[in-house]
């Protein structure tokens, strides 16, 4: 199907394609950060960013547009993405019998997910068994944020983030190694 | 068993791990805005960090809210300058909307207070019709009666005083009459 031609107004179209672009942005930053991965179409979240931002233009063309207001739109929009994944995850499963039965995955045998399932069990209690102000940086490090990030979070300097971190892991391996998972490649 | 783990493995070991058991998200847009541009109030810090500690998909978003940010800005900008050009056409095209608004809204009035009108001619008019109406057409009967009444008085009371004209003529044959007798 042929695009859909450019509108005559130029400043309309200039405002359609700075919504585009954006757009295209949101979508490629939640396929970086994984989040396609959660169950939500980056698409639809783009479409659904683009509609939103365009009505509320269109609702009040005086008012001014800040950044944060831009970045809330955004986050309701993947949020609520994300918890109507959740609700269709949530959803019975089709019959035995249907022909639209999932098939397992073939890469994740049985021995490996008892595996993992045993390594997670481990790996939940070494970690409670870490003090609640050494194990907030570990576990924001696992889940991925940055040095300057858990910093920021933790509401100390990047250097001592980077202390508490190293020690955390330290120990989280340490005790790993006591629950018979004894290597770890650095 | 004794297997090998990096520390990216031990890493999604533990997203897996907080995937399963972090449930639906918690945190609302503003929490999570707030928490990418590190903005978060202190007394509620601890407890979101502690969140997205525990919640892969809330930290994902995170994360992206931060790279965003700077895209944000950006299109704010665009779109303030768009405010100000849209404003100006806008302002060129008010005047005359504005005019064409207020005739329609008269010659709307106008049209409503001539149906008005036009409706209650015509309820007026079936109230005095020949169907409804013994009592009106009889006192505009009577009116008329009377008026003949006062006349024919007023010509009795004429004639009474021996004026010209028609009740001289009346005069006349009374005079006849009386002479005959």
């Amino acid at each position: 199907m042929p695009p859909p031609p450019p509108p005559s107004d130029p400043i309309q179209a200039r405002l359609e394609q700075l919504l585009r672009d954006y757009g295209a942005r949101v979508r490629r930053l939640l396929q970086s950060h994984g989040l396609d991965q959660r169950g939500i179409d980056p698409a639809d979240v783009e479409q659904e960013v683009r509609i939103r931002l365009w009505r509320a233009i269109e609702r009040d063309r005086s008012a001014a547009f800040h950044a944060s207001y831009i970045q809330r739109v955004v986050a309701t929009a993947v949020v609520d993405a994300l918890r109507r994944a959740e609700v269709r995850a949530a959803e019975p499963l089709p019959d035995e019998d249907s022909e639209a039965s999932p098939l397992p995955d073939a890469a994740a045998g049985p021995d490996r997910q008892a595996s993992d399932s045993e390594r997670m069990d481990d790996l939940a209690r070494c970690l409670d068994s870490i003090p609640e102000r050494r194990r907030l940086p570990i576990t924001l490090h696992l889940q991925g944020f940055s040095l300057q990030e858990i910093a920021d979070s933790v509401g100390v300097s990047a250097e001592a983030a980077r202390k508490l971190v190293s020690r955390g892991m330290d120990e989280l391996k340490s005790r790993l190694r006591e629950c018979g998972h004894g290597d770890f490649d650095e | 068993m004794v297997t090998s783990m990096n520390d990216n493995r031990l890493a999604q070991l533990y997203r897996d791990l907080t995937a399963r058991s972090a449930g639906p998200v918690a945190l609302d847009a503003d929490t999570l805005v707030a928490a990418a541009a590190g903005s978060l109030p202190a007394e509620r810090r601890e407890a979101v960090v502690s969140r997205l500690a525990a919640s892969p998909a809330e930290a994902d978003l995170v994360r992206m809210l931060a790279v965003l940010e700077d895209d944000s800005q950006a299109l704010a900008t665009d779109l303030a300058r768009y405010d100000r050009s849209h404003g100006r056409r806008l302002d060129r095209r008010a005047r005359p909307i504005a005019a064409t608004a207020r005739r329609t809204r008269t010659v709307r009035w106008a049209g409503m207070g001539a149906c008005l009108m036009a409706v209650l001619g015509l309820w007026s008019t079936h109230r005095i019709g020949p169907g409804s109406i013994d009592g009106a057409s009889n006192g505009i009967y009577a009116e008329h009666k009377s008026d003949r009444i006062f006349t024919t008085k007023d010509s009795i009371f004429a004639w009474s005083n021996g004026e010209s004209g028609a009740q001289g003529g009346q005069d006349k044959l009374f005079h006849s009459e009386f002479n005959g007798s």
